[in-house]
């Protein structure tokens, strides 16, 4: 049986006959077993019929538990972490077992297969998740420390120092980690959400994506402010000003025609090599180009470069390019930007697939 | 050569490059097919029925959003250096306004703004689509041509000897 000041979690039920039985040791541990998967920290505190301070103080086992849990939580939080919502205990279930309760709670409370046998009673266990499995902190105190700690002497105050010292750690140790701010984050994230994004990719080169761009600018400048409307090629092969940057810069679209991705001569040779930015610096570059732009358009169109697969030498295909031109989540992912396909029929690319048998 | 098989040629070439982004998880709304002749056997009127068709029939989420026509004063524009700006422009706007009398901009802007309603703001992650087929029941109930049928029918039309 186990009794908690953190009832909704780690209260079970008993009938009155076993509320003069309040500590069963195999109960404890089958439901810390349980809560351990849901719980970050959790603290038992055992003792024996032995250790009269537990036992004898209040008339009513009900009171002393409470009153016990209620000098467990003064005891193990000390000023400094009070001031530190992570190492507040507050919220940690503090449980007590008594280890005498019968035979069988005897053998679960010495067998190393389950409390690991604290060396002296009365004693604190810190009960942690440990990659899937319990692990197991035995802290001993002296019997003095579970009276109200006004009356303790320095000394034994002192003595609290080492469980303190452990819990702090454990609390540390299980606090969620700060989230480092990604690039991604910087910006507001509702803005860049918010603005349509469009790759236009080919299926092979010269189908004139640029001119399609072109187009779809030009005609959503009848519903659009240009200074709503957006271009940019993030990844190209041609650095020489296209007809797209002046149509651009007559309109005054905000437009990055070239990179920030350029496959220059010997780029691709350099990059196997390791002797240019990586696969992921690239796209990192690609998002932060596309999400600046973002931040202050409403539609903004990415161009892509040649066919699908150009660029995957290096990791950044138009596919990838895509979702690193994407929509950013709350979880820092990208939803890829949707694709609009540029293609060509007409009697050359018939020849060019044409099989001479047939 | 056939003109169906050019047709074919057009959405084949579709289908493969669409799927090198759809298996990667990449969204693809349609497709623009652009440069097209005006006139002749492989004019944009004849493929824009067999591939506007092809579309309505087998592809439930992608959509042609156009056919836009070869322009020569754009194909020239596109290596024309810095001097004249002003006849640049003037090719450009010409292919703005062509491009809006062939290409549905509206069909365009909602396929993307449904795109982003659904993926972004409801914030649902795809799994890669797989590619398929689904039969029209109508077509099956169409007399098949032979191969000889459809080569006549095309060589009458204007096709090129294979």
């Amino acid at each position: 049986m186990i009794r908690s000041c953190q009832a909704s979690t780690m209260d079970i039920d008993m009938d009155d006959n076993e509320r003069n039985d309040f500590l069963d040791a195999k109960a404890a541990w089958n439901l810390i077993q349980k809560e351990t998967r849901k719980t970050s920290l959790q603290v038992i505190f055992f003792y024996a019929s032995w250790n009269n301070l537990v036992t004898q103080e209040t008339p009513s086992s009900q009171q002393r538990i409470e009153l016990l849990i209620s000098r467990l939580h003064q005891m193990l939080q000390h000023d400094s972490m009070q001031k530190n919502p992570i190492l507040s205990i507050s919220n940690v279930p503090i449980s007590a077992v008594r280890v005498d309760t019968s035979e069988e709670s005897m053998d679960i409370c010495i067998h190393k297969d389950y409390f690991q046998c604290p060396s002296s009673l009365p004693s604190i266990a810190l009960i942690t998740p440990n990659l899937g499995n319990i692990q197991i902190t035995h802290c001993n105190i002296e019997p003095p420390l579970l009276l109200s700690l006004s009356q303790l002497s320095p000394i034994y105050q002192k003595s609290l120092q080492p469980i303190q010292t452990i819990l702090t750690q454990t609390l540390l140790k299980l606090s969620p980690k700060k989230q480092t701010r990604t690039f991604s984050q910087k910006r507001p994230m509702k803005e860049s959400q918010t603005c349509l994004r469009i790759f236009i990719s080919g299926d092979r080169s010269k189908v004139g994506k640029s001119s399609v761009c072109m187009g779809i600018l030009g005609n959503l400048l009848k519903t659009y402010k240009a200074s709503e409307l957006g271009y940019i090629k993030p990844a190209t092969q041609c650095e020489e000003t296209q007809l797209i940057t002046k149509f651009c810069q007559y309109h005054d679209i905000e437009a990055i025609p070239v990179g920030p991705v350029v496959y220059y001569k010997g780029f691709t040779r350099a990059f196997l090599d390791g002797k240019t930015a990586s696969t992921n610096e690239l796209l990192r570059s690609i998002t932060e180009a596309v999400d600046k732009l973002s931040t202050t358009k409403k539609v903004v169109i990415v161009d892509g470069v040649g066919y699908p697969s150009v660029g995957s030498i290096c990791g950044t295909c138009n596919a990838s390019v895509a979702t690193a031109s994407g929509y950013p989540t709350r979880e820092g992912k990208r939803i890829p930007a949707p694709v609009i396909l540029v293609g060509k029929s007409g009697v050359g690319d018939g020849e060019h697939f044409y099989c001479p048998q047939n | 050569m056939c003109a169906l098989y050019l047709f074919l040629v057009a959405i084949d070439s579709y289908n493969m490059n669409a799927s090198y982004f759809q298996y990667q998880n990449v969204t693809v709304l349609g497709a623009i097919f652009n440069r097209l002749s005006t006139s002749g056997y492989y004019s944009l009127e004849n493929c824009k029925g067999a591939v506007t068709q092809y579309f309505e029939t087998y592809k439930q989420h992608e959509q042609v959003f156009g056919f836009v026509p070869e322009l020569p004063s754009i194909a020239q524009a596109r290596s024309t250096s810095d001097e004249g700006l002003q006849n640049l422009l003037e090719s450009a706007n010409e292919f703005v306004s062509v491009f809006g009398q062939y290409v549905d901009m509206a069909l365009i802007m909602k396929a993307a703004e449904t795109h982003q309603k659904q993926e972004v703001l409801e914030q649902i992650f795809k799994k890669p689509k797989i590619l398929s087929v689904k039969p029209n029941p109508a077509l099956s109930l169409l007399p098949r041509l032979s191969r000889n049928a459809i080569e006549n029918a095309a060589s009458k039309s204007g096709a090129s000897a294979a």
